[in-house]
């Protein structure tokens, strides 16, 4: 994945935040994690946007916070300029932090209400001791503000977040995290809290400012419209995981992870004579504290065999340029949904098990039953729905 | 006949500063089983319009024109006499005068040839005759054709004796009591909504199934139950034997009393609605914190459809969820209108949910419906410039990557909109004609209206540079 201009070179980051319980469950049980960031791998180079999707809790967010260093990391290399800055303190992670900055989700509340334009965008010029007067600042904050789109400056510089729309709050978030000339910027959501007719245009300001200073960008969203809109790259996360990892039309055209199929199935698309099928996967989000053995995938994957509940399969280049995180990447497009389940289960009807490999008729709830038992009922014992 | 009609609706908020007009004049219907998404941007009114159907308007909200039927009956009406008051402060206050009038006339030589059911309406109906009495009066003298001063000055206070004052007030009152009471009988009976963010639509403190089963208990005496007194027993529900005289009792033959649900039907109604919307019934009496965003917002569907709704509002039904959790509520939503041939209303800023799930849609800014009819032709062609807008803004995973275009700036103030078409400070076609005065209604095509000056133009293709 390395190559020349590599920016942010990331090695089996792993991010575990503690389960806090009780006193008296500590005694009893051991020490429970919540498996964030699972061992990530990933390069950004200089001028790329890399655009991260995924469910809520499957670790994007983290992902971004341990980037700028928000979070400390539990395990893993995250090069920085060739420096890691996963152990960095003090003095030199001030340094870091001047280099990297980030952009939050909701303007609403990234913004102190008691400061004006000016104030929020100084700040981090003053805590970096950037300018050497008031004067100086000013004419950088000016600057930071109409290179956001915010013209004329001064009209803007001394008004307070309440006077201003939900747009002009996020380019001045955008302005104050470009004020110190990073060079790199994460962006956690920038444009979902944002009304559709304001999002095009704070877009196409990233994408501007993008071209003009060449700073790579790490574009966080669940939306994978907006993100394909915005990344070079896109990074589908599962779990914790990075489950594929692939120039971004190329991973809108072939998928090559059952998730990512999955994920852009789910995708309603603006056109009315489009109406898409149902989503191929089953089930919910597995609890992050008690990760799946195997592929983490795997009970939610319709395509799944033996091998992927035994054993994690490597984020490996199945095509040039094309990372994915399955033992079959190859074979998704030739695949059916398999038809007969790895787990076993009991039959709603008789309550008998039903063993490995022998024929069954399943719901989509997901329960099973069998094929004989199925005909006597109508429809799903549980979720009445026909077979 | 169409299910729901709203007609030129206008709802008005009080606030410190003035007025705000959240809706201002929407005009449209939706036949049983049809389904209608209704898109704009956050504060365009889509919100306050689907409260104003179900009656649920917070008390500095108000409707001050225009009507709302559902099956026939009057569920919501701006009263004449303050919509007539409001009128008169506006510039145009002699035409508008006039429309109201006319309306209000019209409606009452309808109601007279055709007497309708309920006996409010017809109070209603009643008690207004004596307004309009008035204002007939003084606006078919001979001297009072033309636009004056004078004119105003009387029928301002003309109004102001029937809305203001001891008596007037009462009757004011008196009115909006038979509205509401109107309103009732429908609410959550024929019309349910599903609320904005599901997460904190249920009460944190009750178990969900008990918040359902509560839904049902409010309106259990207008279940189709019945009781033999023959053998004194409950004939459980869909076991009476219907005829023209009534229902009765399938044993012995006699005529059943009508009776109210009982705790125990509606927990077994209440069991019933989570197999129906695919959550297992174990969980029935789960804390709402209990349950994943996905599942709540399910619940929330299983309390609206409790009662057998005709027509569901969903408010934002998805835009807490995930994308998969989204997609399983759409497919879920899709289901029930198959099954169960609800008619819906799906508010949402997502075009995209919309063009997903509905065969109408409503695209409203700045509290106007700007365009309206079938989807279908609306994305093919749209007639309107702030929809053209809306459709560059967003992206897609189907196609060609293109270029987003963002709409300039921001939407207008409702407290004092802009003159003429409330779109034309970011329109990007915008003429003189748009500055000074309000665009008309078009039909573009059959079931295709548009709000704009130049909606066949749009409609065309044929669009010209702003001037």
């Amino acid at each position: 994945m390395e190559g020349n201009g590599t920016v942010f070179s990331v090695r089996k980051l792993v991010k575990y935040f503690p389960v806090k319980g009780g006193f008296a469950s500590s005694l009893y049980t051991p020490e429970q994690f919540v498996h964030a960031v699972d061992g990530v791998n990933f390069d950004i180079s200089k001028g790329e946007i890399l655009g991260m999707v995924g469910e809520s809790g499957c670790g994007k967010t983290t992902t971004g916070r341990l980037l700028t260093r928000l979070e400390t990391p539990t395990s893993g290399q995250m090069l920085f300029h060739g420096t890691d800055i996963g152990k960095l303190e003090g003095r030199k992670l001030k340094d870091f932090r001047r280099k990297v900055q980030m952009i939050f989700q909701d303007p609403y509340e990234s913004l102190n209400p008691r400061f004006t334009v000016f104030a929020t965008v100084a700040e981090p010029l003053l805590v970096h001791g950037v300018g050497e007067s008031h004067d100086e600042r000013e004419d950088m904050v000016a600057r930071a503000l109409e290179h956001a789109e915010l013209r004329p400056a001064q009209e803007f510089m001394y008004r307070y977040p309440h006077e201003l729309s939900g747009g002009q709050r996020q380019r001045v978030a955008i302005a104050r995290a470009l004020a110190l000339r990073p060079e790199f910027v994460v962006a956690d959501e920038p444009v979902s809290m944002l009304d559709v007719s304001i999002r095009a245009g704070i877009m196409n300001l990233m994408l501007k400012l993008r071209d003009e200073y060449d700073i790579p960008f790490m574009f966080i969203s669940h939306d994978v419209s907006v993100t394909r809109y915005m990344s070079h790259r896109i990074a589908v996360m599962y779990l914790g995981n990075i489950v594929e990892l692939a120039p971004s039309e190329d991973i809108i055209k072939n998928p090559m992870h059952p998730y990512t199929e999955a994920l852009l199935s789910a995708v309603p698309v603006p056109d009315p004579k489009t109406k898409h099928g149902r989503v191929e996967i089953r089930g919910d989000l597995p609890s992050p504290i008690a990760v799946p053995p195997g592929c983490s995938f795997h009970p939610r994957c319709l395509y799944r065999r033996d091998l992927c509940s035994e054993v994690k399969p490597p984020l490996r280049e199945a095509a040039p340029g094309h990372w994915a995180q399955c033992h079959f990447a190859e074979e998704i497009k030739t695949r059916k949904p398999d038809d007969v389940p790895l787990e076993t289960g009991t039959c709603e009807v008789c309550g008998k098990l039903v063993a490995k490999g022998e024929p069954m008729v399943q719901c989509n709830c997901p329960k099973i039953y069998h094929p004989d038992c199925a005909s006597k009922i109508k429809g799903c014992a549980i979720c009445k729905r026909w077979f | 006949m169409e299910m729901l009609e709203v007609r030129d609706l206008k709802v008005y908020f009080d606030i410190l500063k003035g007025t705000v007009k959240a809706v201002d004049g929407v005009s449209f219907n939706l036949g049983a089983g049809q389904t209608m998404g209704l898109v704009g941007e956050s504060g365009c009114g889509k919100t306050t319009t689907a409260f104003a159907v179900t009656s649920l308007l917070p008390t500095n909200g108000r409707i001050v024109g225009g009507e709302i039927y559902f099956d026939g009956k009057l569920v919501g009406r701006g009263d004449v006499a303050d919509e007539v008051a409001t009128v008169l402060k506006s510039e145009k206050w002699f035409e508008e005068t006039k429309a109201i009038v006319a309306r209000v006339n019209h409606e009452h030589e309808n109601h007279k040839a055709q007497p309708p059911e309920s006996s409010e309406l017809i109070t209603l109906i009643e008690d207004e005759e004596p307004i309009l009495q008035t204002l007939n009066d003084i606006l078919s003298k001979p001297e009072n054709q033309a636009e004056s001063e004078e004119l105003k000055k009387k029928l301002e206070k003309a109004v102001g004796k029937l809305t203001k004052g001891g008596s007037g007030m009462r009757h004011k009152k008196r009115r909006q009591r038979l509205i509401d009471r109107q309103a009732r009988t429908i609410r959550w009976w024929q019309v349910s909504m599903i609320f904005q963010s599901a997460m904190n639509a249920f009460n944190p403190v009750y178990r969900v199934g008990k918040q359902i089963t509560e839904a049902l208990m409010v309106h259990k005496d207008r279940f189709r139950l019945y009781h033999c007194e023959n053998c004194n027993e409950d004939v459980k529900e869909g076991k009476e034997v219907n005829t023209p005289n009534g229902a009765i009792c399938a044993r012995c033959k006699s005529p059943l009393v009508h009776r109210t649900l009982t705790k125990r039907e509606a927990r077994k109604k209440t069991l019933a609605l989570f197999d129906l919307v695919g959550i297992d019934r174990s969980r029935v009496d789960g804390f709402p914190h209990e349950f994943s965003g996905g599942m709540r917002q399910r619940s929330m569907i299983a309390m609206a459809l409790a009662c057998g709704p005709k027509l569901l509002i969903a408010d934002e039904p998805t835009t807490a969820l995930d994308v998969i959790m989204q997609d399983r509520v759409l497919a879920e939503i899709r289901d029930l209108q198959k099954t169960l041939g609800i008619a819906m209303i799906i508010i949402t800023h997502d075009i995209s949910v919309v063009a997903e799930v509905s065969e109408k849609i409503g695209i409203m800014y700045a509290g106007k419906l700007f365009e309206w009819g079938n989807i279908i032709d609306i994305f093919d062609k749209p007639a309107n410039p702030y929809t053209l807008g809306l459709m560059n803004a967003f992206p897609s995973i189907k196609g060609h990557k293109q270029r987003l275009k963002s709409i300039p700036g921001s939407p207008p103030d409702l407290k004092n909109p802009p003159p003429g078409c409330s779109f034309h400070p970011r329109c990007p076609f915008v003429q003189d004609k748009c500055r000074a005065e309000r665009p008309p209604t078009v039909l573009v095509a059959p079931d295709h209206w548009s709000y704009c000056h130049f909606a066949g133009e749009v409609y065309a293709g044929k669009l010209r540079e702003a001037t």
